[in-house]
C-alpha cells in the first residue's frame, strides 16, 4: 500500500497551454499558485519555431520578402515592408512617393485589422462572445478592403523590394474609404461597450498592472509600454510617409488591462484619421523601381511600429544574391518578461486576460 | 445604463439578415485584384525555368528536355514572384480561386503543360536530361 | 535610418560588456534586442539599446568556445535573448537569470544557426 505523504510545502504548479481555448497560438506557462493567487510564472516558448531566419541564405534576396511576409498572418505586411526597407537601405535606393504612401495606407489598414482582431480575442478571453463576434464582423469589411486594394485578405502580398506590387487607383481607394467609415461608426459603438459596460470594467480594471518603471526596464514595447505612461512610438521615426503626417502618440497612465484596451481603441480611431489623410494626399506616379543585380555588402537596421509594438529588423549582405543574415526582433518577444511580471499577484481566472493583453503573436516570436 | 449598446445590437440582430453567406449556394464574386491562381500562357513559354528558380515555395517544376511545365497548386502561395521574373511575360495571376475539390486527388493538385520536343539532331551530343528547378 | 533618429555603433570587448551596459542603464537607455550573427570562426553579438529615438549598438566578437557574461543582472529582460543565442549559436553565456538549460527550441540538430566549422573549434565540432 502506498503511504500517504503530505504534499510538499510551497506553491502549487498548474500548467497553462500550449493548448488553451483563449490562446491563438501555442505558449506554455507553469503557473505557481498559492490558493487562487499566482505568485510566479515560468514561460516556455518553442512550439512553433520554423527557422525562417535560416532560409535567408537559400533564397534570392528579392524573393525572400514572400517568406518574411509569412512569419505571421496578422503582422504580415509590416514584416514584408520592414524587410524591404532594410534591403532598400543596403541598396541605397529610394522608392517613388506613391509607393511610400501606399505602404503607409496598408500599414494603417493592417493596424486596424489587427486591433479589431485583438478586441475580439480579448473579449473571448473574458467570456464576452457577443462582443467577439461583433468585432470580427467589423473586421470583415477591413479584410475585404485589403483584398480589393492589395489582393489578399490577411497576407497582402503587396510589399516588394523597390516599392509595392499593386497600384490601386484613387477611385478604388475612395470607395474603400467609404466602407472603412462604416467600420469606424461600428467601432465607436463597440468602444462604448468596452469602456462603459460595468462587467467589462470589472474584468479589466486594476488587473495586470505594471508601473512605468517596470515596463521601461523590462523592455516592453507597443501598447504595453504606452499604457503605462511611456511616450514611445516607432512611427515617430518618420519612415515611409509618417514624416509627413500629423499624429500624436496614444498614451494612457493606468498601466492595467483596461488602459491597454483603451490604447488600442484610441489607436484604431487614430488609424482611421491617418488613412483619411493618406488617401487625400496620395500623390500620383509610379509605385516601384526595378531592382537588378547584386546588392552591395553592408548592414542595415530598421525599426517599424507594428500593431503589437516596435519591431527591429537587421539585414546583412555579403555582396551575393543571397543575404547572409536577417533578423526580426518581434514585439511579443520583448513583451514576455513584462507579461510575466504582470501575471504575478493576479488570480488564476485573470491569467488568460493578462496573457491576451500583450496581444501575443507567438508565430512572430519564434519565427 | 451601459448595457444598452450590446442589448440594442442583440435586438437588432433579430431583424437584420445574417452576417454570413450561405456558401456554397451563395458565392461572393472575387475582386478583380484577388490573388487566385497562377496561369501560364503556354504558347509563349520558352521553358527557361526562371520561374522555378525564383519560386519561394518550390512549387514549379520545369523540364526543358521533356517540354514540361508543372505547378503544384497546393504548394503555391500566389506570391507573384514567378510573374515578375518571367522574361516573356507568359505567367499571370488570375482571380479565380481554386476550390477544395481541386485538391481532392494528386492529379487535381497540379497543373501541367506539355509540348512535343524534337529529338536531338544526329551526331549532336545528347542533351543533359536532368530536370531543372526544384 | 531616417533623419529623426541617430544610430551609433561601438565595438567592445567581452571584459567591458557588463560595465558598459550598466552605464547605459543608469543613463536611462532601455534594452532593445540582442542579435547573433555567425561566421566561420567566431560569433558576433550585437546588443541594441534605445533612448527616445536614438539607437546604440554594441558589437562584440566572440571567438569559438569563448565565454560571455550575462547581462541579466543589469537588464532582466535579456534572458530570453541570451537563452536563444546559446541554443541556436552555441555561444557559452554564463549565469543567465532565468535559464532554460538548452530547451528553448529543442532543435533536432543543435546549434542550427552556427556556421563555425570543425576546424575552428578544438574539442567540439559545430556541424551546420
Amino acid at each position: 500500500m502506498s503511504d500517504h505523504e503530505k504534499p510538499a510545502p510551497g506553491p502549487t504548479v498548474i500548467p497553462f497551454g500550449p493548448q488553451h481555448p483563449v490562446l491563438p497560438e501555442p505558449l506554455h506557462f507553469d503557473l505557481l499558485l498559492e490558493d487562487e493567487k499566482v505568485v510566479g510564472a515560468i514561460p516556455q516558448i518553442g512550439y512553433i519555431h520554423r527557422g525562417l531566419e535560416l532560409l535567408v541564405d537559400k533564397r534570392d534576396y528579392l524573393d525572400y520578402v514572400h517568406v518574411a511576409e509569412r512569419i505571421c498572418g496578422i503582422c504580415s505586411f509590416m514584416h514584408g515592408m520592414g524587410y524591404c526597407e532594410a534591403v532598400e537601405t543596403v541598396l541605397g535606393t529610394q522608392i517613388p512617393d506613391r509607393g511610400r504612401w501606399l505602404r503607409t495606407f496598408w500599414c494603417e489598414l493592417e493596424r486596424v485589422h489587427s486591433h479589431l482582431l485583438w478586441l475580439g480575442l480579448a473579449a473571448d478571453a473574458f467570456g464576452f462572445e457577443n462582443l467577439f463576434h461583433a468585432s470580427w464582423r467589423a473586421r470583415e469589411t477591413i479584410v475585404d478592403v485589403a483584398e480589393e486594394t492589395a489582393g489578399g485578405r490577411v497576407i497582402f502580398g503587396s510589399a516588394i523590394v523597390g516599392g509595392v506590387s499593386r497600384d490601386p487607383d484613387d477611385e478604388t481607394l475612395k470607395r474603400c474609404m467609404k466602407a472603412v467609415h462604416a467600420v469606424r461608426a461600428e467601432t465607436l459603438r463597440l468602444a462604448e461597450v468596452w469602456i462603459g459596460e460595468p462587467t467589462v470594467r470589472h474584468r479589466l480594471s486594476g488587473v495586470g498592472k505594471i508601473t512605468k518603471d517596470q515596463a521601461y526596464s523590462l523592455g516592453a514595447v507597443g501598447p504595453m509600454l504606452r499604457a503605462s505612461g511611456v511616450d514611445y512610438d516607432a512611427r515617430r521615426r518618420g519612415y515611409e510617409a509618417y514624416g509627413e503626417i500629423e499624429f500624436t502618440t496614444v498614451v494612457e497612465t493606468a498601466g492595467d488591462c483596461m488602459a491597454r484596451a483603451v490604447v488600442r481603441l484610441r489607436e484604431i480611431e487614430q488609424s482611421f484619421k491617418i488613412m483619411d489623410e493618406v488617401v487625400a494626399k496620395m500623390p500620383a506616379g509610379p509605385v516601384s523601381v526595378p531592382i537588378k543585380g547584386m546588392p552591395p555588402a553592408g548592414d542595415a537596421w530598421n525599426r517599424v511600429e507594428q500593431p503589437r509594438g516596435e519591431v527591429v529588423y537587421f539585414v546583412r549582405s555579403n555582396g551575393t544574391r543571397q543575404l547572409e543574415r536577417f533578423r526580426v526582433r518581434t514585439p511579443t518577444f520583448a513583451n514576455i518578461p513584462a507579461m510575466v511580471e504582470a501575471i504575478k499577484g493576479a488570480s488564476l481566472a485573470d491569467v488568460p486576460t493578462i496573457i491576451l493583453t500583450i496581444d501575443p503573436c507567438i508565430s512572430c516570436t519564434e519565427r | 445604463m451601459a448595457f444598452i449598446p450590446m442589448a440594442r445590437t442583440a435586438f437588432r440582430n433579430f431583424f437584420t439578415k445574417p452576417a454570413t453567406r450561405r456558401y456554397p449556394y451563395v458565392v461572393r464574386p472575387a475582386f478583380s485584384t484577388s490573388r487566385g491562381r497562377i496561369l501560364n500562357d503556354f504558347q509563349k513559354c520558352i521553358l527557361c525555368s526562371m520561374c522555378a528558380k525564383h519560386c519561394p515555395a518550390n512549387a514549379i517544376v520545369v523540364d526543358k528536355a521533356q517540354g514540361l511545365w508543372r505547378i503544384d497548386r497546393f504548394a503555391c502561395v500566389i506570391c507573384g514572384a514567378c510573374v515578375r521574373t518571367c522574361p516573356v511575360k507568359c505567367l499571370s495571376i488570375s482571380n479565380e480561386r481554386p476550390r477544395a475539390v481541386d485538391f481532392s486527388d494528386i492529379a487535381g493538385r497540379s497543373q501541367e503543360h506539355r509540348r512535343e520536343v524534337a529529338p536531338p539532331a544526329q551526331g549532336a551530343a545528347p542533351a543533359a536530361g536532368a530536370p531543372s528547378g526544384a | 535610418m531616417t533623419e529623426r533618429e541617430t544610430q551609433t555603433l561601438e565595438e567592445i570587448e567581452v571584459s567591458n560588456l557588463v560595465p558598459t551596459v550598466d552605464a547605459l542603464r543608469v543613463a536611462g537607455w532601455r534594452l532593445v534586442q540582442v542579435l547573433g550573427i555567425s561566421a566561420a570562426d567566431h560569433t558576433e553579438l550585437n546588443y541594441s539599446f534605445g533612448l527616445g529615438l536614438q539607437h546604440k549598438i554594441l558589437r562584440l566578437k566572440v571567438a569559438a568556445g569563448a565565454e560571455v557574461p550575462s547581462i541579466t543582472d543589469v537588464f532582466l529582460a535579456a534572458y530570453l535573448y541570451e537563452n536563444e543565442i546559446r541554443d541556436l549559436f552555441g555561444v557559452k553565456i554564463e549565469r543567465i537569470a532565468v535559464d532554460w538549460l538548452g530547451k528553448v527550441y529543442e532543435p533536432v540538430q543543435g546549434k542550427a544557426f552556427s556556421k563555425i566549422t570543425v576546424a575552428a573549434t578544438s574539442s567540439e565540432g559545430g556541424p551546420r
